[in-house]
């Protein structure tokens, strides 16, 4: 490096701190965690991993990554917090010009920029999760997005100020268990405090398909992230430390709205959210028999319409529907239509398409067959009903459906195929009782 | 024994712009375990090398503090570059224009020399355009050019030593404040440190805290000798060592004389201050 190339303005500084307080090592090292997460949810490393290409669905799962992504942040903030005490420097510090409140915004700013680009990589590898096939761009994801990344810079604040003013080795790894637990606890507290923990830094943001956040939360859960990363930054650095109260009064303020909000009646969604109907509004295939699924699923309408409809010619032997919709969580079919459970989670990562299209044949058949039972009247020794369920799950499917090895059920299932006019009569006889949670009716269907 | 009395404050300026203690009293401590580290001195330090001479808990490290407006008296008046520290706005500008290397030298491990120094540029406010040039002046001045791209984890001790005074001389200071400054050197780091004190004494208000007299002797224009937060004694070096060319001819016939005659004048004079400032203590004390 030549002489020439280092100047000792901010910018210069602010270049020396990004290399020295290892911002780029944190960067590389976030990408890389958030890399081998992201990749550990999905198969072949988890059979059982779901993806879904919409942006709800990436921003939720940024969300759920800060989990770790953030207690790294805060252990690393407030490792460089504590390096002038750590290295004895405070005394030569204090004889500079330089405010404290300067010096110490611009290392952590050199920092926090790291921070953001490990947390800005991740957020790419989940756009190039989503890019194959996402099919919506509405619902407020953008501010999702900067909330994410503003909960990393609460994190790296309240690290710093941490580090700083109680410095010691071993404040950066509890500072680190401190994030984990506050934020990885909340999302098993129960409705007492569920409405608070929107409000903490990482983790808890709510996103889901079909709903987005309200705009003037949007902005108040943005005011309180930066009045408490203003505060945390005023303590650390501030010569009054006193200061850091009117960042804290603003953030106080912000959680007055914030934390006075209420679900939608009828929604199952967080208070902070509102329904997107742009985003659940359907889109159908133009041939018969139509299939339907929502916007934020229209990539996989392509995938789904052929199962839909396979499925369609089956139960169309025993009930009349004609098409097949897709239903969100909570919704009911309309009438005439075969419920398609929502297809939240069914996306392949990286390409587009169904990740496992035989669970949307098993949904929706599970939607036709399974009780809809208010308590815990199926749990009796009676394994009747069981027996019935299963049947008309091997009926509905065609047989794709495999519902157990039980031998009544192959003999009821025999014995129905048999006769297909029975077999209509048994299945709409079946139908209602399985809707209403008959479970005597369900019983006595099980006869051979 | 016969040691000439000097009146305090002695130390004159050669301009009006360096150092001025007036009654200058530092508490430390608290509650009941306070002490005056600095009780009441008065001096004054204008441009040139003054070395500041004084047993272990003397008060040289609470003034050196003092003066880098890192603590602040208790009592007494400091005035530093003709302001007044005790003024913020006045503080920044004397910050500005001072150049410090504590006792306790803290340094970040994984920055380049040149990284240390340029942050030590920014934080002194030295203006961006001629940045590069005074961080590069500075590292050829205590010799560490070709290691100006290492790291300061790579360095010795006498190295970082050197490093520090890069820090400190990075801004051109008017006024430099060195707190032991050749701990830790070799020999012959100690003869260069010391002629590059002498180059700096200069044009420059310079203040060397030290327990070495060969220090004193071979590089400071005045010296200061503390004791017990008190000034006992200014003079020039060379005033110094007649006072201690006195000494083994009164004590000759003394085991202590015959060990004194090894000892260099300067430290002799430096004893014979201390004890007659003590002596002088412990009769006042009688007296009471």
């Amino acid at each position: 490096m030549s002489a020439r190339s280092l100047h000792a303005t901010t910018r210069g500084v602010a270049v020396i701190e990004l290399r020295r307080t290892g911002a780029w090592s944190v960067a590389a090292g976030l990408a890389v965690i958030g890399a081998v997460l992201i990749a550990a949810s999905q198969p072949p490393l988890n059979q059982y991993g779901n993806w879904s290409s919409s942006w709800a669905a990436a921003m939720e799962r940024l969300s759920t990554l800060g989990l770790v992504l953030g207690p790294l942040a805060g252990a690393a903030a407030a490792w460089v917090g504590g390096r002038e005490h750590r290295r004895q420097l405070g005394e030569l510090l204090a004889s500079t010009p330089r405010s404290a409140l300067t010096r110490r915004n611009t290392t952590w700013a050199a920092l926090t920029a790291g921070l953001l680009l490990g947390a800005a990589a991740v957020t790419c590898l989940l756009i190039a999760g989503i890019a194959p096939a996402v099919s919506y761009f509405g619902g407020r994801w953008p501010a999702s997005l900067v909330l994410a990344l503003l909960g990393i810079v609460v994190c790296a604040s309240l690290g710093f100020a941490a580090g700083h003013l109680i410095p010691g080795r071993f404040t950066a790894p509890a500072v680190g268990v401190l994030i984990y637990l506050t934020c990885g606890v909340a999302g098993y507290l129960g409705r007492k405090w569920g409405e608070f923990t929107p409000l903490l830094p990482v983790a808890q943001l709510p996103s889901d398909e079909g709903r987005e956040l309200i705009g003037w939360v949007a902005a108040a859960a943005t005011v309180w992230f930066l009045a408490v990363a203003a505060a945390g930054l005023l303590l650390a650095g501030a010569r009054r430390r006193a200061t850091a109260a009117i960042p804290a009064v603003v953030a106080l303020l912000a959680t007055v709205p914030l934390t006075a909000t209420t679900p939608e009646i009828g929604t199952y969604g967080s208070p902070w959210t509102q329904a997107d109907h742009q985003a659940l509004q359907s889109v159908c295939t133009l041939d018969v028999p139509q299939v339907c699924v929502a916007q934020v699923h229209a990539d996989l309408l392509d995938d789904v319409a052929p199962l839909a409809r396979g499925l369609l010619a089956d139960v169309q032997t025993y009930l009349p529907l004609d098409r097949a919709v897709e239903i969100a969580a909570g919704q009911s079919a309309p009438s005439g239509a075969l419920a398609i459970g929502t297809l939240e989670g069914q996306s392949r990562f990286l390409r587009p398409g169904l990740a496992r299209p035989e669970r949307v044949v098993e949904d929706a058949v599970f939607r036709l067959t399974n009780p809809q039972c208010p308590g815990q009247e199926l749990n009796g020794p009676d394994q009747r009903p069981y027996v019935s369920i299963g049947a008309a799950q091997l009926l509905l499917s065609g047989g794709t459906v495999q519902p157990s090895l039980d031998p009544a059920i192959e003999a009821l299932h025999t014995r129905l195929t048999a006769d297909p006019d029975q077999a209509r009569t048994w299945i709409n006889d079946f139908i209602p009782a399985a809707a209403s949670c008959d479970v005597d009716t369900l019983a006595q269907l099980a006869q051979p | 024994m016969t040691i000439p009395d000097f009146d305090v404050p002695d130390l004159d300026p050669a301009t009006g712009e360096g150092i001025e203690m007036s009654g200058l009293a530092v508490v430390v401590g608290r509650r009941r375990r306070t002490r005056r580290a600095v009780d009441g001195l008065t001096l004054q330090l204008g441009v040139g090398v003054h070395g500041l001479l004084g047993p272990n808990g003397a008060g040289k490290t609470t003034l050196m503090r003092v003066l880098s407006t890192v603590v602040t008296p208790t009592e007494g008046q400091v005035r530093m570059l003709g302001r007044d520290v005790t003024d913020a706005y006045a503080r920044r500008e004397v910050r500005r224009r001072l150049g410090y290397l504590p006792q306790t030298f803290g340094y970040y491990p994984r920055f380049t020399v040149r990284e240390f120094v340029t942050y030590f540029a920014w934080l002194k406010e030295v203006p961006g355009a001629g940045s590069a040039d005074a961080v590069q002046h500075a590292i050829a001045r205590v010799g560490l050019a070709d290691r100006a791209d290492d790291r300061m984890k790579t360095l010795s001790g006498g190295m970082l030593r050197r490093a520090g005074l890069a820090q400190a001389l990075v801004n051109n200071p008017e006024i430099l404040l060195l707190d032991e400054p050749t701990a830790g050197l070799d020999p012959e780091q100690r003869l260069d440190f010391r002629a590059l004190l002498r180059e700096v004494g200069v044009d420059t208000t310079v203040v060397v805290s030290t327990h070495l007299v060969e220090d004193v002797a071979s590089a400071c224009t005045r010296v200061a000798v503390m004791d017990t937060g008190r000034l006992v004694h200014t003079s020039t070096p060379a005033e110094l060592e007649d006072l201690g060319r006195q000494q083994p001819t009164e004590d000759a016939q003394t085991g202590e004389g015959r060990s004194q005659e090894r000892a260099s004048a300067l430290e002799l004079g430096y004893t014979a201050v201390l004890r007659r400032h003590r002596a002088t203590t412990s009769a006042s004390g009688a007296r009471r």
